[in-house]
């Protein structure tokens, strides 16, 4: 009888671990919910819109929640940083909120930062440090001066994926020591090593209080103007306010070697909640005021087409 | 039915959580073709995984975050992953097919390392090299690491030495320890006989070359053979492998592993192996030294957790040769008068060799030659994971049987009509460790030692009618007597009783990113118990002899200068405390360069072979020898020039004081000779290896040592065989030519040690094809070739004009279509050259001038299939 009791209670006890287990994220039932995935670096300045929206709207509970091996398309708003397939695209409703930028950066205390922080990387520099190219003329390519270690994301993601295609590859190839984690883990691992070089959104490269770049992290500058050379004017990633102010002010299509893509958010055009569209409608209004704070460049004007979002919204659930 | 449940519900539940943990993932090349067989290992563990007919892979990762994974397979850049978080989704490894060396894997150090980053020189054999190259066995392994040298002229007298160091050379001496630890899943091999075994399911062989001591828990003054073999595996595979060649040789062996359930797996291997004799008995009509080789091991692999492993293993291997015949090689002039040469000898016995060349391979032999050799054990080993390292424990009981019959006359005279030393040794071992990267400064191991073992010796040695002339040392016509000799000998009871502890620790201290220091101590206790009993018998009984008294009290003179009783205990006990410190520098990822000095000690010695005789008595000043004290430097640096080429150097520098040497008596009584100290050796050389991949489909390898080798002192070394008879002018009578005293000792202070070559090297290669369909599988035709080469060496302790063995060089290669899984099918051949070569040149007992050789074998050639699954 006592091992009948001693089993039930295991039982019990199993099940409500596994039932509390599923129950832990709607922690407050009575409110409506909007879940948001996507990249993981973008979650601080999706959070911070979050935290504004609840402001106003403080019956809706909107989260941010780690994506696992679920679809992706079954999360209530997609915050994705790099172009999706034709065929979802379809699907969806997108606002294109706000670009980013990726830029090489090497531990400071590496000999490969201090020289090619004077000496900046050109295209095919970056190109023979990151990419693998069997068919490379060996001959042809420059001495690189100091040893370095690269490291990428190991699993598919949306940096790496836009800086190997700025470059005309794939992610896949980029060589290096992967990362099994997130873009905060490169980041982790480049200062693990005395040798370390990677690429990074300024997001995760720039201290948001000091403006400075994280401790320990050298920005490598590249040749912005694709001459060749690298100038004492391209030199400029001590303050991420000017590093923005250079990237959002120059001239379309004069920026070289810095990859730029967009942040954005989208919802399923048939499936959507109207909480989550309500949501992206207040960021589309509202979000770019955060944009800077954060590391983010505004949109350029022919691609945010915030009007576009606004009458999707204003058709839905009608 | 709820009982039932009670049981299956948590186990269900407690494995789903298990395996839920795994980290999992697949390789492929870059074109997304599944790679097969890469190596994933957790980097300062001792975990890992090899990716499957899938390229799948699956393994428990360790508890803290992050770890490193490194993931290798010949023909890919080595791929580096670090872990900062577990996810459901595989990881998805991609290497890039470059034509980059791939990195070799060991566990020297007790944990998972890449043979380059370690500063150890050490020289690493795949168990793939070993199958193909037919280096079923150390003999045939020491022809792909030229630092390796070994001597067998049977499976008792074997000795295994690295940079000349480790056994005396000549026959073996149960009251030494070797100088080489043979480890074998890090189970310490206690008796050198196990070095004549074949291989049974090898992965991987890592021989370390220098002291090890603070390593291993068996000291190790001269490197280390560290034998990995396969495991059994939670993935069900088998292998199956037979071999033709020819001489009737025949070789199969077997393995078949997989799950028994969740958390158990076994694995259980086999090997035979046949050979008809090499060398032809004219008298019997028999063909000896054949091969009758049969061995087996199972293992049963018990993970009840992924922090626990528990790995039960048992193997038994048994030897049943008609062999190890030596032939007369020479004959050398003694000093001795005229009449105790061998020619005068067997001239007056009408007797004549079947052959005057060796490489005939003719004998005559009248005994029996057999060598049984059973040699076997049960080992339990533990490994629990605990904070940021792995404690494990092995703890080992194992046997060995030896029962042989020599002809130690090697002639197909009765001199020597018996000469057998059965033993029966057991021994006992329990290893103690902790191993892991404890933080990211420091890596190490930690670890106790203890062993006790016994050997008792039950051996004949009894004359035969031809005796009385080898031992004939005067003219007195008594000597002719009938039956003075026949049937007399001694038959010895002998034991040993030895135990043997050490506590001692490792640390790699990685001051900065390119900066190690890694010191380490141990202290270490030995003693050793010896009892020595051998009782003359047979033979004529000169009491009975009629004749007058003076001639009865002749008689019995002449039968004891041959073989006496004899009898003494002696013990011993000592212990010691050595060092080591090696720093390291990675000056960056191609330069790995590191400088060791250490101190070792080789156990206090005891005879247990009877000891000559001064006076009528047995010198029992010289039962117990000192230990060894051993003062080793090194440099060394491993490079990757570029990206397809490993090259390293080193140099090293070794002084023993108190070497432990084997002297050869000329009493026959002292068979096996007794050991004792030289006062003084020195050894230095340098030894380049070197490997490249000049694309996936052409790899070389190579290895070249030098060697200087040599008795710094040793004034009382035995006389090499011609000196034998050797007399100088009896002190007693300065003035008086006539009055002369036998030598008996000779000074070779500055003369080379036995057993090295100066140079030896070996040069490898494979070409390897892009893949073809062989039987509808997807197959690799390969070449591949190994050559050998040592320059002359001397085979006498002390050196010798005539006992030397000229320089020889070996080839042999392969040629047939691999495949990873399904049928592999390859001819090869060994010594393809036809070379006729000595291994080994011995003195016959009694010294009356000839000595035999050990015959390398002569060209062998024949097929092998292979089926994996």
């Amino acid at each position: 009888m006592i091992k009948r009791c001693i089993f039930f209670l295991f039982c019990v006890l199993t099940l409500t671990g596994v039932s509390a287990q599923n129950a832990a994220a709607p922690a407050q039932l009575s409110q409506k919910i909007v879940v948001i995935t996507g990249a993981r670096f973008s979650y601080k300045l999706v959070e911070k819109w979050i935290d504004r929206y609840s402001k106003v709207n403080p019956g809706v509970q909107v989260v941010v929640e780690y994506r696992g091996v679920t679809d992706p398309l079954k999360y209530d708003i997609l915050a994705e940083v790099y172009e999706q397939e034709a065929d979802i695209k379809k699907t969806r409703e997108y606002i294109n909120v706000a670009r980013y930028a990726v830029l090489p950066v090497a531990t400071s205390t590496s000999s490969f930062a201090r020289i090619y922080k004077e000496k900046g990387l050109d295209t095919d520099q970056i190109k023979q440090i990151f990419f693998t190219n069997l068919f490379a003329d060996k001959e042809k390519q420059k001495a690189l001066e100091a040893p370095f270690t690269v490291y990428t994301r190991l699993q598919k993601a949306g940096v790496p994926t836009v800086f190997a295609k700025y470059f005309d590859h794939k992610q896949n190839d980029i060589i290096g020591t992967g990362i099994a984690g997130a873009d905060t883990h490169l980041l982790k691992a480049l200062l693990r090593d005395t040798t370390g070089v990677t690429y990074l959104p300024l997001s995760l490269i720039y201290d948001e209080q000091t403006r400075k770049p994280v401790e320990g992290l050298t920005v490598l500058p590249v040749d912005l103007n694709g001459n060749g050379k690298v100038a004492d004017n391209e030199k400029f990633y001590e303050h991420l306010d000017v590093v923005i102010d250079r990237l959002e002010n120059a001239e379309a299509g004069t920026i070289k070697n810095v990859p730029l893509e967009y942040l954005h958010l989208s919802v399923d055009k048939n499936k959507a909640s109207e909480e989550a569209v309500r949501f992206l409608k207040w960021v589309n209004e509202n979000g770019q005021e955060d944009l800077h704070a954060f590391g983010y460049l505004k949109p350029e004007a022919k691609r945010f087409t915030k009007e576009k979002f606004n009458e999707f919204a204003s058709r839905y659930g009608k | 039915m709820i009982r039932k449940l009670q049981i299956i519900l948590p186990l269900l539940l407690w494995t789903s959580i298990v395996f839920a943990q795994n980290v999992t993932g697949v390789v492929t090349d870059s074109q997304g073709a599944a790679v097969v067989g890469a190596t994933v290992v957790v980097k300062g563990t001792k975990i890992y995984a090899v990716s499957d007919a899938n390229g799948q892979f699956s393994f428990v990762p360790p508890k803290e975050l992050p770890f490193s994974v490194q993931i290798s397979s010949t023909g890919f850049k080595q791929q580096n992953v670090q872990i900062f978080e577990l996810s459901d989704e595989p990881l998805e490894i991609s290497l890039v097919d470059d034509n980059l060396l791939s990195s070799v894997v060991v566990t020297s150090r007790r944990r998972s390392e890449t043979a380059q980053d370690i500063p150890i020189p050490v020289s690493v054999v795949g168990g793939d090299l070993v199958e193909d190259a037919g280096a079923f066995n150390v003999n045939r392994v020491k022809e792909l690491i030229p630092s390796v040298q070994l001597y067998t002229s049977n499976p008792r007298n074997t000795g295994i030495n690295i940079r000349g160091l480790g056994s005396p050379f000549g026959l073996t001496n149960d009251g030494l320890d070797p100088g080489v630890g043979f480890y074998v899943d890090g189970v310490y091999y206690a008796r050198p006989a196990a070095a004549t075994l074949d291989f049974i399911d090898v992965e991987r062989i890592e021989v370390l070359r220098g002291p090890q001591g603070t390593l291993f828990g068996k000291n190790t003054t001269a490197g280390a053979f560290n034998i990995t073999t396969r495991k059994p595996s939670f993935e069900p595979g088998a292998n199956f492998e037979v071999s033709y060649g020819n001489y009737g040789y025949v070789q199969a062996k077997s393995s078949i592993t997989g799950p028994l359930s969740k958390t158990v797996a076994a694995r259980v291997s086999f090997s035979g192996t046949q050979r008809d004799g090499l060398i032809e008995n004219v008298k019997t009509g028999q063909y000896v030294n054949d091969i009758n080789n049969l061995g087996g091991r199972a293992q049963l692999l018990f993970k009840p957790s992924d922090k626990t492993s528990i790995l039960l293993a048992g193997d038994a291997s048994r030897q049943r040769p008609n062999g190890y015949a030596q032939v007369v090689a020479g004959v050398v002039t003694t000093q001795r008068p005229v009449y105790r040469q061998f020619n005068a000898i067997i001239a007056d016995l009408n007797y004549t060799l079947p052959s005057d060349n060796a490489f005939d391979r003719k004998i005559d032999h009248d005994t029996p030659w057999r060598s049984g050799n059973d040699l076997g054990g049960v080992s339990l080993n533990i490994d629990q994971k605990i904070g940021p390292g792995t404690l494990t424990s092995t703890t080992a009981w194992r046997y060995w049987n030896w029962d042989p019959s020599n002809d130690r006359d090697f002639t197909g005279l009765q001199a020597l009509a018996k000469s057998q030393n059965p033993a029966k040794h057991k021994n006992w071992s329990q290893e103690i460790r902790y191993a892991g990267e404890f933080n990211a400064h420091l890596s190490g191991v930690v670890g106790v030692f203890a062993m006790g073992q016994e050997v008792k010796i039950n051996g004949t040695e009894e004359s035969g009618i031809a005796q009385w002339r080898f031992s004939q040392s005067s003219t007195n016509a008594l000597w002719k007597t009938p039956g003075l000799f026949e049937g007399y000998g001694i038959s010895t009871q002998a034991s040993i009783k030895s135990v043997s502890a050490a506590a001692f620790a490792n640390v790699d201290w990685k001051v900065t990113e390119g900066l190690h220091i890694l010191p380490g101590i141990r202290f270490n206790y030995d003693k050793k118990d010896v009892n020595y009993n051998r009782t003359a018998y047979g033979g004529l009984d000169t009491a009975k002899y009629a004749g007058t008294k003076a001639q009865k009290t002749t008689l019995q003179g002449f039968k004891n200068g041959v073989y006496t009783s004899q009898s003494y205990t002696a013990n011993a006990d000592e212990n010691n405390f050595t060092y080591q410190l090696t720093v390291a520098y990675k000056a960056n990822k191609r330069v790995n360069a590191y400088a060791t000095y250490s101190t070792s000690y080789k156990p206090v010695g005891v005879n247990v072979a009877g000891l000559p005789t001064v006076n009528g008595a047995a010198a029992t000043d010289l039962a117990v020898i000192k230990p060894e004290d051993v003062k080793h430097i090194e440099f060394g640096v491993k490079t990757n020039p570029t990206d397809n080429v490993t090259l390293n150097v080193t140099f090293f520098n070794t002084d023993i004081k108190n070497y432990q040497t084997n002297v050869q008596s000329p009493e026959l009584g002292v068979n096996r000779g007794y050991i004792a100290n030289a006062e003084k050796v020195n050894v230095k050389g340098s030894e380049l290896d070197a490997s490249i991949r000049v694309n996936k489909n052409l790899s070389f390898f190579g290895a070249l040592t030098y060697t200087d080798a040599k008795y710094v002192t040793f004034t009382n070394a035995p006389l090499p065989l011609e000196e034998t008879g050797a007399v100088t002018q009896d002190p007693a009578f300065p003035n008086d030519p006539t009055k002369t005293v036998q030598l008996a000792f000779k000074d070779v202070s500055g003369g080379e040690l036995p057993g090295i070559s100066k140079w030896a090297g070996s040069f490898g290669g494979e070409i390897l094809s892009n893949p073809v369909t062989f039987f509808g599988q997807e197959s690799k035709i390969f070449l591949g070739f190994n050559a050998f080469y040592r320059s002359d060496f001397s085979s006498s302790p002390s050196p010798s004009a005539y006992l030397n063995i000229n320089g020889y060089a070996l080839v042999n290669a392969q040629l047939g279509f691999r495949a990873t899984t399904g049928l592999s099918f390859f001819v090869w051949s060994r010594n393809l050259t036809n070379k006729n070569y000595y291994e080994q040149l011995l003195v016959a007992g009694g010294n009356a001038g000839q000595y035999a050789g050990v015959l390398g074998d002569q060209r062998t050639y024949g097929v092998t299939l292979r089926y994996t699954y």
